[in-house]
């Protein structure tokens, strides 16, 4: 079908449905029609609970009793800034009833949202509007208290239209944390692991509320970003689990303490009974971590408090370095290594005691943690020192006092000394550092730069004009003489162009030559060398061989020369033939001053030639 | 006459009056030194500030002064004039010792983005400075006139030296190429060192947006966006964040 052919389709198919939807009389018609027998009996709204907690939801259902009427806006909800909707769902219900012979369809609708307060207090809820063509029906106000915490700490609940078993739920999906025995001594770790369970199909999942806990140090050890899913028995039934977060921490006071739950906020799909509902709906509800509560006792007194670490667990100490030894004001890399339960961020720097005088620093302190039965924190201490006598050294760590949970009681510990050979000569005063290539200076920075007669300012070579400078001049240069050199050479290929080119220093060079055989007295050899050089010019400027310039061809060559006058022509051929005539008369009676004037008019002629050459371009005078 | 010396006359002038300036700067330099060396660090702090206040771009001058921030506590303006030092003297083993100590003790530990087998080349490219690039790109152009002026002159050698024609032709190329692309680039996205105690990075140019992360002094950025006064900067391990720019010092 062509374009065309589409195009009366299309408007014979909605022409007449255009014209019946703009003509005015069938529309007012079915209006009216539909105004007569349609209406809505009742609006209301209704909360399933006044007070909720802040961490809890609550259902708000908004009922609308209807007559003959087959599609329902939705309602309006009021500004709801205390609140966030989390779901929505729409359930129908309809009932069909005659009386005398007359058939009326009433129809309940329930829209029902889920809300999750967003902070503390009274709120008045409403009213909700609903608008049902020019008419508006509101619903009275609902009033509902949200206070702190969670007012239903058994499970998640389930909107009304889900037909959840919130206890099947919670046995379904829950947060299990275990505190362990729950006694612990003040400074003991307490691991704790946030894990996941679930029995069903999580569509998404966020953290509501990170547990804050008060009264601990707190070492995260993990957080999860994804789900990171196994397979787990609990309780004789198998999970899906995932672990969400571990912490250890750290009592720092004797007490009894309650940390905070762990909220999630979860959206599961849940099936219900209904046949139609084959592929469940979602269902989002908070989800919280179960109740810990953690008795800490207080440590027995110590008779040495300022001996005592803090350390509350085990505590383990060794020493070691990757070299046994060293010269003298080199540098050696002594390790501290520090293993324990307890809290290990309470020691720093515990120093070491050198048998021999030496200079040390602490480098660096790397931490590490080590997952185990117990959670093991491990501080590694680097220590750069410079032996400054030669002999056994000595480098020995301090003692440390923990509190031992499983015996009760506080015990010293410590470590074997280490023992390293030191070489070379004693350094005596304070000298410089001398450090290996690669090693980090130990004592610090390098000394200062030495003092300077003048102090020289380097800017940066962009910023100079030399840079430019130097570019733009070589380039010239190297410009310039490239482009000579291919004209050279260009000349140079081409042999009668180079003799018409030379032609004019070739003539005065031979012309030089007869002055200087004047200045000898030998005015016949000079007379030849000026007939040589006019002969040898018109040959040059010609392409001619000289010898081939003679008295019969003189004419004929004298107008093959580029830039040649009528009076220069005449000049020419007077010069060649003063020449002849005086070559071929007696020498003898040639004087000086005839050869010198003749020279005179050779030079005078060929420089007015070139200059007319010059400017004609170097071509012939027409 | 006259005129025949009068341009002399003005670049002995010149040259004389650059010589005294530099004899002064000296002094005040050596006068810094002075006060470093008894440990008084601020006062050798204003002297060898005011002689880069005075544009002196030198070496010795900015290893002095980063050793003088480093005693007060500077850290970032110590790494900050330590990268200036390497920045004219990227072989100089102090200015490298010394900066790689005091990057021991920065709080952030950045790891770069590309870890294995990219070491040796980060390593090549913190000594190719532009100064390098420059030096290498000027000994190669050279290398090309000269190579240039003796193909012209010698026809009868040009196939011998063709091949170091087309060598030093192309290094000398990639190198100006290499001389073009950094300068540009290095003005576009300036290299910076954080040189406030602690920044908050914002993930937008906004100060009550959301903090990203949180930066110390001494740590190296890339300068990628400017707007107004905030700048959106990178860090070695790749991540981005916003922060106002008088946070940091720039070495280009």
């Amino acid at each position: 079908m062509t374009g065309t052919g589409k195009r009366i389709l299309v408007a014979l198919l909605f022409i007449p449905w255009a014209l019946l939807f703009f003509t005015p009389a069938p529309r007012a018609l079915a209006a009216r029609a539909l105004a007569a027998s349609e209406r809505i009996i009742n609006v209301s709204a209704s909360v399933d609970s006044g007070e909720i907690g802040i961490l809890d939801t609550v259902t708000l259902s908004v009922s609308v009793e209807t007559e003959n009427i087959s599609r329902l806006p939705k309602p309006r909800l009021p500004d709801m800034k205390a609140f966030t909707v989390l779901n929505e769902s729409t359930q129908s219900q309809t009932s069909i009833s005659i009386v005398n012979g007359k058939t009326s369809r009433t129809k309940t609708v329930v829209f029902t949202y889920v809300l999750q307060p967003t902070s503390e207090g009274s709120f008045l809820l409403g009213p909700v509007v609903f608008e049902h063509g020019s008419n508006r029906y509101s619903t009275d106000p609902v009033s509902i208290t949200v206070k702190s915490g969670s007012r239903r700490r058994t499970g998640p609940s389930a909107p009304a239209d889900l037909q959840v078993d919130p206890e099947k739920l919670a046995q379904d999906i829950f947060i299990r944390v275990d505190p362990g025995s729950g006694k612990i001594f003040e400074g003991e770790q307490l691991p704790l692991s946030y894990k996941l369970y679930s029995r069903l199909d999580i569509d998404s999942i966020s953290l509501k509320q990170n547990p804050s806990f008060q009264g601990f140090y707190i070492e995260d050890l993990f957080n999860a970003t994804k789900l990171d899913y196994q397979k787990e028995e609990y309780e004789g039934r198998v999970y899906t689990t995932s672990r969400i977060k571990e912490v250890v921490l750290f009592p720092l006071k004797p007490g009894r303490y309650t940390p905070e739950p762990l909220v999630l906020q979860a959206r599961v799909i849940v099936t219900s009974d209904d046949v139609f509902d084959i592929f469940g709906r979602p269902y989002t509800f908070n989800l919280s971590s179960n109740d810990v509560e953690v008795e800490v006792a207080p440590l027995p007194p110590t008779p040495d408090l300022s001996s005592f670490s803090g350390i509350v667990g085990d505590l383990e100490v060794d020493i070691t370095s990757p070299s046994r030894t060293v010269e003298t004001g080199e540098t050696v890399t002594v390790y501290l290594t520090l293993k324990s339960t307890g809290n290990i961020n309470l020691i720093n720097d515990p120093g070491l005691q050198l048998s021999h005088e030496g200079r040390i620093y602490l480098s660096d302190t790397i931490q590490e943690k080590t997952n185990g039965d117990k959670v093991w924190f491990v501080k590694k201490f680097e220590y750069t020192l410079i032996p400054r006598k030669s002999g056994k050294l000595t480098v020995a760590s301090p003692d440390f006092t923990f509190f031992d949970t499983k015996t009760g009681q506080y015990v010293l510990t410590g470590t074997d000394p280490l023992f390293l050979t030191v070489m070379g000569e004693d350094i005596g005063g304070e000298k410089p550092i001398r450090s290996r290539k690669d090693a980090v200076s130990a004592g610090g920075i390098s000394f200062i730069k030495r003092d300077v007669k003048i102090l020289h300012g380097r800017p940066s070579p962009l910023s100079t004009p030399f840079y430019y400078l130097y570019h733009l001049v070589i380039s010239v240069l190297l410009a310039s003489f490239v482009v000579y050199r291919i004209r050279r050479e260009k000349l140079e290929k081409n042999e009668g162009l180079l003799k018409m080119k030379r032609a004019r220093r070739q003539a005065l060079t031979l012309l030089t030559v007869a002055e200087e055989q004047l200045l000898k007295k030998r005015p016949g050899d000079a007379l030849g060398t000026v007939h040589r050089a006019v002969v040898n010019y018109i040959g040059d400027k010609t392409g001619t061989r000289p010898q081939d310039v003679t008295a019969k061809t003189i004419d004929a060559s004298i107008d093959g020369v580029p830039g040649i006058t009528a009076p220069a022509k005449a000049e020419l051929r007077s010069l060649f033939d003063a020449c002849m005539l005086y070559r071929f008369s007696n020498a003898g009676s040639t004087n000086d001053a005839a050869v010198r004037e003749l020279i005179q008019r050779s030079v005078d002629l060929i420089g007015s030639l070139e200059r007319t050459s010059r400017q004609n371009g170097g071509k012939p005078d027409k | 006459m006259m005129k025949r010396f009068i341009f002399p006359a003005l670049l002995m002038l010149l040259a004389a009056s650059q010589a005294a300036g530099s004899s002064d700067s000296a002094q005040l330099y050596n006068r810094a030194n002075d006060h470093y060396t008894k440990k008084e660090y601020h006062q050798a702090l204003d002297l060898y500030t005011e002689l880069i206040d005075r544009g002196i771009e030198n070496p010795l001058l900015y290893y002095n002064t980063a050793n003088g921030y480093y005693r007060i506590g500077r850290v970032g303006y110590a790494v900050l004039y330590y990268e200036k030092a390497l920045r004219i003297r990227p072989f100089d083993r102090e200015i490298r010792k010394n900066l790689r100590f005091v990057r021991s003790g920065l709080t952030d530990r950045i790891q770069p983005l590309y870890e294995n087998g990219f070491t040796l080349l980060r390593t090549f490219f913190s000594y190719m400075k532009l100064r390098i690039l420059i030096f290498l790109e000027i000994v190669f152009f050279t290398i090309f006139a000269g190579f240039l002026c003796l193909f012209s002159l010698f026809p009868v050698q040009r196939a011998r030296l063709r091949r170091g024609l087309t060598v030093s032709g192309i290094l000398f190329f990639v190198l100006l190429c290499g001389v073009i692309g950094s300068a540009v680039y290095s003005r576009i996205h300036p290299s910076g060192i954080i040189t406030a105690e602690e920044v908050d990075v914002k993930s937008s140019p906004i100060q009550e947006s959301e903090t990203v992360l949180t930066l110390h002094e001494g740590t190296r950025i890339r300068v990628v966006e400017k707007r107004g006064d905030w700048i959106l900067f990178s860090i070695a391990d790749g991540r981005e964040g916003w922060m106002v720019n008088t946070n940091a010092a720039f070495i280009d």
